[in-house]
């Protein structure tokens, strides 16, 4: 037990000699005595203003039973503990005090002893009822303020307790309550109807334990309302084992009802979004199983019950952002779908979404429509074909008999008539050139301009065209010159589109060039990227405006400023040089000053072995340390043939060679543009020796099928050598054999 | 000294006319033919010495003339120079592969010609022949 440290006692007793006796053997005990008081009054009017933490209290004042009105009024009022001292332990006298609920009596005469403990035992006493009667203020204040309502009745069913909210609820108040029986305030059913109703009381005596009750209860209030509420009732023992007591608490639940009741729909309304949707939706978990499907997704994976959920998906999903899967439709028939995946949650763990849709119809319309348009494209190509041919045959008739009667074959034509002549011939080869850009365009438009690279000196492919130009420009009094950068590297370029390109740009420039001027071709390496070539041609003619620079590349362009003499043409040539410019891996562009000039400049590809020969340098050839240099020659006959047969020989063989490649490994090198007699073939091989006797046999054999090599007199070798990758300067070996080719191009 | 003699088989009878007149004016003997079925006919009568033959054809084409050519004896060692309108690479290449000992595209370049035919006949001089 702690000791009250220095409790404060305030001495009621009439007669003074027992008062300071008590007094000292208080003080001796420790304690301080705050007063002493003789009367009923004083006692009461020391106490209030002392507050003592305990009275001992002389039952007995002047002759009087006062001490006991006196602790009365003193324990009443102001929660202060009192002893009674007496020196009557009659019946009557004890009987008379233990009505106001003393905390002890002391006979006298007494011991300090039976003092101490007196004082000790009223002091604790009365510290557990502070502490008891503070928890019972705490319990009721939290009944009172508490949100549910709280009902306690005895185990008859009589009200013994109700709180604030038990009246809200209820809408009886505590006073019409409290001692009546429950179900006159707490009417409770089980239904809607109200018929089923309920003895709580019974159904917690029955139980004999904590009882929940939330399932469509509805209490009736006072007014007849009808209020869903939960209700949990608890037996309260009297601490042997029976009950003594039952508590009701009970809430309104109708707003959370009303809150499942929206959540339900919502869940409801979400569910049939989903069921409903015509792209089939799937939830699948990190390790590709089906978590969810509705019925679309399960139709389109052609399942029809739920045994599907966890079953594995049949596509890959992770890192996927749409695919397209197939599917099965309606009748069973495969479909095409397109799937989307995102990633979810689930159950809260993380998986993916995936949505497909059926995109069968879709899909058969496309191809539908491409075919259409393919359909459309081969007829126009075809039409166009077809026109040029057909327009063609009459042309080359016409030529024909021009240069028939130029040539003097019927017969002696005058010297006007021949002038007459020439013209109808010059225009029969405008006509010609015209038809030759109409199919050109329909192959740029549909990407099938053909482009056989060689390796080609810029340099001969502009002087062979400024001499064709020659005559024309000298009709205006033009010069052609020409500037070529010393060492100028090759190309990897189409002879005969580049000259048609040069050609285009050079009749241009003659045609807006003023009379007696010069129009400069020149050629470098260009100073932007040392990779490429730049060819420019410059005039001196009208010029570009500046809004015009772009346009003029553009399909069927006209340029504003035409010449007064010349004819406004198709608007295609540029449109071709810059297709043709294009195809080669190089640029074209304009700079122009109006009045002044303009300068058209095209770049082209350097000719680069180690590029060509990068798809075949695998690691399995720089495993192998070697690639294997096939050379093929081609020995014209003794008899020399004309150009053109042995062009066409020539062409023969390369598609020869071409068509018997092996991609993979094998690549042929463009051919050199140098004429003269003979022509040589090379072909790098990602091959062994073993591989490269193969190369040979499968070379030799295919040419051997060409009659018309035999025939003619064509000799053929085909021999090989290595080239050396394992060693560090294999940049400085590809320049060594590409100057081999060179000089064996020209050997030849 | 007799002139060598070229069919030519084509079925522009225009272009047939200016390509004799053509050969004809160096000293070539020239016939012709305006479909596939005449041209086998001509060839088998007339043992020409060379066939200029055009591929696109009524009757047959280029082509089924050069095969049946091939499969006689007695023509099948006349050489024969293709020409075509046609702008395809695969046209070349079936050329070849058939045999021809020419090829070429028109419009028809009267000089590239002459040279094809001189060559292909095998006389630096015409009038010299057999």
């Amino acid at each position: 037990m702690k000791k009250m440290a220095k409790a404060n006692i305030l001495i009621v007793e009439d007669e003074r000699i027992t008062a300071e006796i008590i007094q000292s053997a208080l003080k001796k005990l420790g304690y301080a005595v705050s007063s002493i008081a003789s009367t009923r009054k004083e006692a009461v009017k020391k106490a209030e203003e002392l507050r003592p933490d305990l009275v001992l209290m002389d039952i007995m004042l002047k002759g009087k039973m006062e001490g006991i009105e006196a602790a009365d009024q003193i324990r009443s009022n102001f929660n202060i503990p009192v002893v009674y001292l007496t020196a009557y332990s009659d019946e009557q006298t004890l009987k008379r005090a233990r009505i106001t609920d003393p905390f002890g009596y002391i006979l006298k005469p007494f011991e300090t002893k039976e003092l101490h403990t007196a004082i000790e035992i009223a002091l604790h006493k009365h510290e557990m009822e502070r502490k008891l009667r503070k928890t019972q203020e705490w319990l009721s204040t939290t009944l009172k303020n508490i949100g549910d309502a709280v009902i306690a009745t005895d185990i008859k069913g009589f009200v013994t307790y109700m709180n604030l909210m038990a009246e809200v609820l209820t809408g009886w108040n505590k006073d019409e309550a409290l001692g009546g029986r429950l179900n006159k305030v707490f009417t409770i059913t089980r239904n809607e109807k109200g018929k089923r109703s309920i003895n709580p009381v019974i159904e917690v005596m029955k139980k004999g334990e904590v009882l929940n009750l939330s399932n469509n209860l509805l209490l009736k209030n006072k007014d007849g309302e009808k209020i869903p509420i939960a209700l949990n009732g608890a037996p309260i023992s009297d601490g042997k084992g029976n009950i003594a007591e039952v508590v009701f608490a009970f809430r309104n639940i109708s707003e959370k009802l009303q809150m499942e009741e929206a959540l339900e729909n919502t869940k409801a309304s979400f569910r049939s979004v989903v069921e409903k949707n015509n792209d089939g939706l799937i939830i699948v978990d990190r390790n590709g199983i089906v978590r969810f499907a509705n019925p679309k997704g399960l139709a389109f994976m052609g399942k029809n019950d739920k045994r599907y959920i966890g079953k594995k998906f049949r596509y890959p999903i992770a890192k996927v952002k749409s695919a397209e899967i197939k599917i099965s439709r309606a009748n069973g028939k495969p479909g095409v779908g397109e799937m989307h995946v995102v990633e979810t949650e689930w159950e809260n763990k993380p998986g993916y979404l995936v949505s497909i849709r059926d995109i069968t119809d879709r899909k058969r319309l496309i191809e539908k429509l491409e075919k259409a348009h393919q359909q459309q494209i081969q007829t126009r190509d075809k039409f166009l074909s077809h026109i040029s041919h057909e327009l063609r045959t009459p042309l080359s008739v016409i030529h024909q008999f021009v240069t028939i009667l130029l040539d003097e074959l019927d017969g002696e034509v005058n010297p006007t008539q021949k002038e007459d002549l020439e013209i109808v011939l010059r225009n029969t080869n405008q006509l010609s050139m015209m038809i030759g850009d109409l199919l050109d365009v329909t192959r740029a438009i549909t990407g099938r301009i053909n482009i056989d690279p060689h390796l080609l000196s810029i340099a001969e492919e502009i002087s062979k065209t400024i001499s064709a130009f020659k005559k024309r420009a000298a009709e205006k009094g033009l010069l052609l010159h020409s500037e070529i950068q010393d060492d100028l590297p090759s190309v990897y370029a189409d002879p005969v589109r580049i000259r048609q390109v040069l050609s285009n740009l050079i009749d241009n420039a003659i045609k807006f060039t003023p009379e007696k001027e010069t129009i400069a071709i020149r050629a470098s390496q260009y100073h932007k990227d040392p990779d490429y070539v730049c060819v420019e041609v410059a005039d001196t003619g009208c010029g570009i405006d500046p809004d015009e620079k772009k346009k003029i590349f553009e399909y069927l362009y006209q340029a504003k400023k035409i010449p007064v003499p010349n004819r406004k043409g198709l608007g295609l040539g540029l449109f071709i040089c810059k297709e043709i410019v294009f195809r080669h891996d190089g640029e074209i562009w304009v700079e122009s000053v109006p009045e002044k000039g303009s300068t058209f400049y095209f770049t082209l590809p350097v000719y680069s072995l180690a590029k060509l020969l990068a798809p075949i340098l695998t690691n399995d050839s720089l495993q192998r340390g070697f690639l294997t240099l096939c050379t093929i020659k081609i020995f014209p006959p003794d008899k020399p043939l004309p150009d053109q047969i042995w062009e066409n020989i020539i062409q023969m063989v390369q598609d020869v060679l071409r068509s018997s490649l092996f991609q993979d490994s094998e690549v042929l090198l463009p051919m050199t543009n140098s004429p003269g007699p003979g022509q040589t073939f090379f072909l790098v091989a990602n091959a062994n020796k073993k591989e490269t006797n193969g190369i040979i046999k499968r070379i030799k054999g295919q040419l051997a099928l060409c009659d018309v090599l035999q025939n003619a007199g064509i000799e053929i070798s085909v021999s090989f050598s290595k080239i050396d990758i394992s060693r560090e300067d294999f940049s400085a070996q590809l320049d060594q054999i590409e100057k081999k080719v060179i000089f064996c191009s020209m050997e030849n | 000294m007799s002139k060598k003699k070229i069919l030519i088989v084509e079925d522009d009878k225009d272009l047939v006319i200016a390509l004799s007149k053509r050969l004809r004016a160096n000293s070539y003997d020239t016939i012709y033919a305006l479909d596939a079925v005449s041209a086998i006919q001509m060839a088998h009568r007339d043992k020409p010495d060379l066939i200029i033959l055009d591929i696109g054809l009524p009757r047959g084409d280029g082509f089924s003339v050069k095969r049946k050519l091939d499969s006689s004896v007695h023509l099948s060692d006349i050489p024969i120079v293709m020409m075509t309108a046609q702008d395809d690479s695969t046209v070349f290449k079936r050329s070849f592969r058939a045999g021809v000992a020419a090829f070429f595209q028109k419009p028809i370049d009267d000089e590239q010609l002459l040279s094809i035919v001189k060559t292909v006949l095998g006389d630096s001089s015409p009038l010299e022949g057999k």
